[in-house]
């Protein structure tokens, strides 16, 4: 396969889409982590609660690993036939990759929260539903980000050509 | 903002995990029910007092009364070990206490002709002081050689207070000097320090409600401005209006200096039952809740910083007072619901 700058471009989109939210993911679990190991401590039968609402700020990490698989699988670096990227479609794979990364910051807003909604539950266990729900709020703009990235993918052919 | 918030992360999740097991409304209703200290030990079953019980609280108030202050001193030296490095104050806030608490129970022990062994007996370990201090203490021969023995330590300033003490034989004017070396130490700490300004603002209000304390006592009992100046905390920007004239105003006069002060309506609304009573207790319980309404502020203001950990601490500290005044009013023969309405702190 040669490396076209076209193809390099869309790399660099795939590589930022995953990196950028596994970093932000990795904080945001870190965070709800720490609250979490806290509220173990002193109460180990909220583990439960505390896994659920520490998986939260995951997500984006696998919005991150979704748009570079599917750049990667677009510009045929994993399976199909190799195929020539103008330099056009690079950027468009790019951008794409841009908008997910960007968006995935929001994984360590919800981990502040999630980390907040621990101590709510530990305090309240009936609270658990709604410190969820705030929880999940951060998440809309995350999926917001991939939507947009998907519509860019699909508009500029990389996927579904 | 981001590093004190990441900093006190796992200690605030601690302190409202450990609020989750507060004694429940239920439990208190409970509580107040209970006719003998037996009953209460039951009820304490499964709460994070049950393991501090020995078969002797069954029985006795007064060790249960221990066992609920070893588990307050516990519980404060768990969190005083995680709580982040640069907050000092806070660390001296919790740990002091004991010091403060167990000096009080030596003098009186001394005062009142205990032996060594049963003041040892009444001391709860945690504070800062060592164990061979203590020991030491606990055996002076009297007030004076137990004074003379902290020289070299922060509570050496209680020497001044002793031609009071040779005077009148009252320990109140050396628990007084006690509180205020407490107070003042923190106080000063707190002004010096910049890291944890949402503790400094908890601080001045203590620091004022302590000193309006003393001058609404002081007033009360006719004391004249020299006889309380040596026990008031110093730099305390309340006391610029009225000090300069604590001798020519009545309580009401004090009062009315405070318009403008967070202080002035909620003194205000409970000056006619002083007036009925002649019992400052009104107003003191007034500044109590002060204390609490300003942890309670700073809790909802900076979820994030230390706001909880103040708020724990505080919220402890009133299970704690209700817990002990449930114990103390058991097996008395008064009206049990007048006095948890009087006592019981929210």
């Amino acid at each position: 396969m040669e490396l076209t700058v076209g193809l390099v471009l869309a790399l660099m989109g795939a590589a930022v889409s995953m990196g950028v939210a596994a970093i932000s993911s990795g904080i945001g679990v870190g965070l709800a982590g720490i609250a979490g190991a806290g509220v173990i401590s002193e109460d180990p039968k909220k583990f439960g609660p505390v896994l659920v609402l520490q998986a939260l700020p995951q997500t984006q990490g696998i919005y991150g690993f979704l748009g570079s698989v599917l750049i990667l699988i677009g510009v045929g670096v994993l399976g199909g036939a190799a195929k020539e990227i103008p330099v056009g479609m690079g950027y468009a794979a790019l951008s794409g990759g841009i908008v997910i990364a960007l968006s995935s910051v929001t994984a360590i807003a919800q981990g502040a929260i999630a980390a907040s909604g621990m101590g709510a539950v530990a305090k309240r266990a009936e609270t658990f539903g709604q410190a969820v729900v705030l929880a999940v709020m951060a998440e809309t703009f995350a999926i917001f980000g991939l939507l947009i990235a998907i519509l860019i993918f699909v508009g500029t052919k990389i996927m579904g050509a | 903002m981001i590093r004190e918030a990441l900093s006190y992360l796992y200690v605030n999740a601690k302190v409202m995990a450990k609020e989750g097991k507060f004694l429940s409304s239920h439990k208190w209703d409970d509580l107040w029910g209970c006719a003998s200290i037996g009953e209460i030990v039951s009820l304490l079953e499964g709460t994070d007092y049950f393991p501090y019980l020995s078969e002797g609280s069954l029985n006795d108030a007064i060790e249960l009364e221990k066992a609920v202050l070893e588990e307050y001193s516990d519980s404060g030296r768990e969190i005083a070990n995680i709580i982040p490095k640069g907050a000092q104050q806070l660390k001296d806030f919790i740990l002091r206490k004991w010091d403060i608490i167990n000096l009080r129970s030596i003098m009186r022990g001394i005062h009142g002709g205990f032996g060594k062994e049963q003041i040892m007996d009444s001391l709860i370990e945690g504070g800062e002081i060592g164990s061979n201090l203590l020991s030491s203490l606990a055996d002076a021969e009297g007030i004076e050689d137990f004074v003379a023995l902290l020289e070299n330590t922060p509570y050496s300033a209680l020497s001044d207070s002793m031609p009071k003490y040779n005077e009148t034989k009252n320990l109140y004017y050396l628990e007084s000097a006690i509180d205020k070396i407490y107070w003042t130490y923190l106080w000063q700490t707190t002004l010096k320090g910049n890291r944890i300004k949402d503790f400094k603002e908890y601080i001045e209000r203590c620091v004022e409600v302590q000193n309006l304390k003393i001058i609404l006592r002081a007033k009360s009992n006719k004391m004249t401005l020299e006889d309380i100046h040596a026990f008031l905390i110093p730099e305390c920007p309340l006391l610029n209006e009225i000090l300069p004239v604590f001798d020519e105003e009545n309580i009401s006069g004090i009062i009315a200096l405070l318009e403008g002060t967070a202080y002035f309506e909620p003194l205000t609304s409970v000056e006619q039952e002083y007036e009925n009573t002649g019992s400052v207790l009104f107003f003191e319980d007034m500044l109590d809740r002060l204390v609490t309404k300003k942890a309670d502020d700073i809790r909802k203001k900076k979820p994030f910083g230390a706001g909880p950990l103040i708020g724990f601490l505080i919220s402890k500290d009133v299970e704690i007072q209700n817990l002990l005044a449930v114990i103390r009013a058991t097996g008395v023969d008064l009206d049990r619901e007048s006095i948890r309405e009087l006592v019981m702190r929210k």
